[in-house]
């Protein structure tokens, strides 16, 4: 019995997937159409497609082009912001960098408690450990894992905000920066203060210190030949507030977050002897 | 001579433009992307509601002032800036999931879909420093699919359809399933496009420790991907074969001799993601976008290789009066 030539979409129609393709013999009587919408509505979208393929584009574009100053390269600040009231609004503001440029490390932001009762340790959300820290994020109490990543981008969001109090502000710099600098550190702030407000409604009338802490990744030679974990404590540390430099390394070794702390394994105090030259 | 090639070149151009933005195509691509991504909003939303104090409450990480100046320089809007209620959040959750499990079972048209998008957009407005690539990936796929008649197949209403014989073995063919599919791809594109190029500005992506670094992150780390430190050779290979990927995905998958091969890769990359580095739902919800390269007519002959899936069962009486075999 000879075969019905297969009928193809026009949508892919070089398709080899399709060669095998055969519509069942009622479906095929039926015409497909060409379009099912009238020249005017093709008109409108076409209009529509260009100003949303536009604005996917803009951000990522606008992402890409700009130096360390930050100094953006003028067509993409253009495009950027001809698309920015329709772009912003539908969640279409992405720079796409994913694990780009490099994989970097992770951050966290601790709260260390001076006077947490043990009582108080598990009573609210997020859970203080029992050694008296707060740690976002936190693997092992922070559950399902897209929750846990929640926190994890909390913690990220709160270190790339992360503009130092006594920035020194030069007067002669472009006005644009300047408010663009004063901007940023009015955002850390606020988002410092959220965080404090946080702490304060689930742990009334406690003494605490609010730190950020940057966990570095271990080399291969220091994973396979040296043995450190992952969560080595070694690999924790603590980061400065201040945009001064001191004679002190800018680096603070800190104590392991509680979530690794608990874990019978580590070696506390391996951190110590790390530091050692 | 030359205005001859200008005319034939601005026909040729509305011509293949037409084509590629309006070609009339059915929605079975389109209808399994809806119920995955229904599934995943509904699940996002779960999680929401879980710990809502902590992310929509009145002492929330990021409170009503806080929020409302993180977004007093841009165009962003949400209603959920005005309100801390914690019974407003639960209310506006449970709406959403219920949208969402709508969207995916296709429940009431495009009313669901369009429901369970901008209650989403709410929330991406209002979680802004917790969002990550799976909110852009399922934002975008929820956008194409409220512009596209997705539930015509594949769904409760299509299903009723169906039953009623008037309408059995139609397809529903229209310019919107093309038109929100061209959509999503171009975005999709533009997601590997810069993701690649920016990782070609980092060493690590060419040098081939950025593996390592990526599976040596404890905070990502789901599954133990270690042992790749062991084998150098590899991570280079996978470093260099991510980059080059990414970075031409926008090109290759358009062909259908090189999109199998572009999808295959994709779904290897993705998967890595979820058992790996973490990000499960991340993970699926890029395998479940990478599924709109596929033409949905070779999407219907799957759905046909599983009739009981999309056609309703015949009654007793039909199967008391089919005639018997010969």
């Amino acid at each position: 019995m000879p075969r019905s030539k297969p009928r193809r979409t026009n949508l892919d129609d070089d398709s080899p997937l399709l060669d095998d393709v055969s519509l069942d013999k009622e479906q095929a009587a039926i015409p497909k159409p060409n379009f099912t919408i009238s020249l005017l509505w093709r008109w409108i979208l076409s209009v529509f497609a260009v100003l949303h393929v536009a604005s996917i584009y803009a951000e990522p574009l606008r992402f890409s082009s700009q130096n360390a100053s930050p100094v953006v390269a003028p067509h993409a600040a253009i495009l950027r912001r001809w698309t920015a009231p329709y772009a912003d609004l539908m969640y279409l503001n992405h720079g796409y960098f994913f694990f780009a440029p490099n994989p970097g490390p992770s951050h966290l932001v601790v709260c260390r408690f001076n006077d947490l009762p043990a009582s108080e340790s598990d009573s609210s959300s997020p859970s203080a450990s029992s050694d008296g820290k707060i740690v976002i994020p936190d693997k092992g109490l922070q559950k399902p894992r897209l929750l846990f990543h929640r926190y994890f981008m909390y913690a990220e969001f709160y270190q790339t905000l992360f503009l130092p109090a006594d920035l020194p502000e030069i007067k002669e710099a472009d006005p644009l920066l300047l408010a663009d600098i004063r901007r940023g550190k009015r955002l850390y702030s606020e988002v410092q203060d959220s965080f404090r407000r946080f702490i304060d409604a689930r742990y009334p009338n406690r003494r605490y210190q609010v730190y950020r802490v940057e966990h570095q990744l271990p080399t291969p030679e220091d994973y396979f030949n040296n043995h450190w974990r992952l969560d080595d404590p070694r690999l924790y540390f603590e980061m400065p507030e201040s945009a001064i430099i001191s004679e002190e390394p800018s680096f603070q070794p800190v104590e392991i977050p509680p979530a690794i702390s608990e874990r019978p394994n580590v070696d506390i105090d391996s951190r110590t002897k790390a530091q050692q030259p | 001579m030359i205005a001859r090639y200008i005319r034939s070149l601005w026909s040729d151009t509305q011509s293949n433009w037409s084509k590629f933005w309006f070609d009339a195509s059915t929605a079975h691509t389109l209808a399994v992307v809806r119920i995955c991504t229904g599934l995943m909003l509904a699940y996002i939303h779960a999680i929401w509601w879980f710990d809502g104090r902590a992310f929509f409450g009145p002492d929330a990480l990021i409170d009503q002032p806080t929020i409302q100046l993180l977004h007093e320089q841009d165009y962003a809007w949400s209603y959920l800036w005005f309100t801390d209620s914690l019974w407003l959040i639960a209310i506006h959750q449970a709406v959403a999931i219920l949208a969402s499990l709508a969207m995916a079972a296709g429940l009431f048209g495009r009313l669901s879909t369009v429901l369970a998008w901008f209650l989403t957009l709410m929330v991406c407005h209002r979680a802004t420093g917790l969002l990550f690539g799976l909110d852009q990936t399922v934002m975008m796929l929820a956008f194409g699919l409220v512009i596209a008649p997705s539930s015509s197949v594949l769904s409760i209403s299509s299903l009723v359809r169906k039953r009623s014989k008037s309408q059995q073995n139609v397809l529903q063919y229209s310019s919107l399933n093309t038109f929100a599919t061209r959509l999503v791809q171009l975005q999709l594109c533009a997601m590997y496009l810069f993701g690649g190029l920016g990782k070609m500005r980092g060493s690590m992506w060419w040098d081939g420790s950025a593996m390592w670094f990526s599976a040596a992150s404890y905070e990502y780390q789901s599954n133990d991907m270690t042992w790749i430190g062991q084998w150098p050779l590899l991570a280079g290979l996978l470093c260099h074969l991510t980059i080059f990927w990414e970075a031409f995905y926008c090109v290759a998958v358009w062909p259908m001799r090189s999109r199998p091969i572009v999808l295959a890769i994709a779904f290897a990359v993705h998967a890595g993601i979820a058992i790996y580095l973490g990000m499960i739902t991340f993970g699926v919800i890029m395998i479940v976008a990478n599924l709109i390269f596929i033409p949905p007519d070779f999407m219907r002959r799957i759905f046909q290789a599983f009739p009981r899936w999309t056609s309703p069962r015949p009654s007793n009486t039909e199967l008391r009066n089919a005639p018997s075999p010969q």
